[in-house]
């Protein structure tokens, strides 16, 4: 049994969402793999197309904990606002915490990082550090 | 009134961002917003007023890892 914060889990497996052929080929994965949790982003939504409600909707109809992240974010004060926008649209206070120091790479900022984590756990949420193996930044 | 919805300009006759967001097609839509970079929580909507050129960002769940 795999403890995170408050949250015992079955599963250590936390799977993705991204570049499934379908929903349906989602669907099955998340079910096939007894996934627990998933990983969400937020985006964009566009009045005309909607795509993220029809998303939203066949997630919570798989009945899985969501680990949203702050993806595309550059700066302390863009995850810091992104990770509210996902705790009030996710209703969770898990966050998986992206600042991006280096876009090719993907490499994360960790000075950015640390001050984002701090802010964000002193108002309850819990954190999930995108970040490299540097144990002392961990 | 121009605001900037999601990058692109947009004409709204509401300052209200709930109204806003209604004249906008996002009515019933699960969303949630930033005016000019801060948050807005839902239940700030009602009262919170847009100005032109605001730069206003509604965001969705969306597939991601």
């Amino acid at each position: 049994m795999l403890q995170i914060y408050q949250t015992q889990l079955r599963s250590r497996l936390m799977l993705g969402t991204a570049r499934y052929p379908s929903p349906a080929i989602l669907a099955e994965a998340v079910r096939a793999a007894r996934a627990e949790v998933v990983t969400v982003s937020l985006r964009r939504e566009s009045a005309g197309e909607r795509a993220g409600q029809a998303f939203w909707s066949l997630i919570r109809e798989l009945g899985v904990r969501v680990l949203p992240n702050t993806a595309g974010c550059h700066s302390m004060k863009e995850a810091v606002t992104t990770a509210h926008m996902a705790r009030e649209v996710f209703g969770t206070p898990w966050i998986k915490l992206e600042v991006i120091g280096e876009d090719d790479t993907l490499q994360p900022d960790v000075f950015g990082l640390v001050d984002a984590a701090r802010s964000l756990c002193a108002e309850g949420f819990e954190v999930f550090p995108y970040t490299t193996e540097d144990l002392v930044v961990a | 009134m121009k605001i900037l919805v999601n990058g692109a300009w947009r004409d709204t006759r509401s300052a209200e961002l709930t109204r806003a967001l209604e004249e906008l097609g996002y009515g019933s839509a699960v969303v949630s917003t930033a005016v000019n970079g801060e948050f807005v929580p839902l239940a700030q909507r009602a009262e919170t007023r847009l100005a032109d050129g605001d730069r206003l960002e509604v965001l969705a769940p969306m597939q991601g890892g």
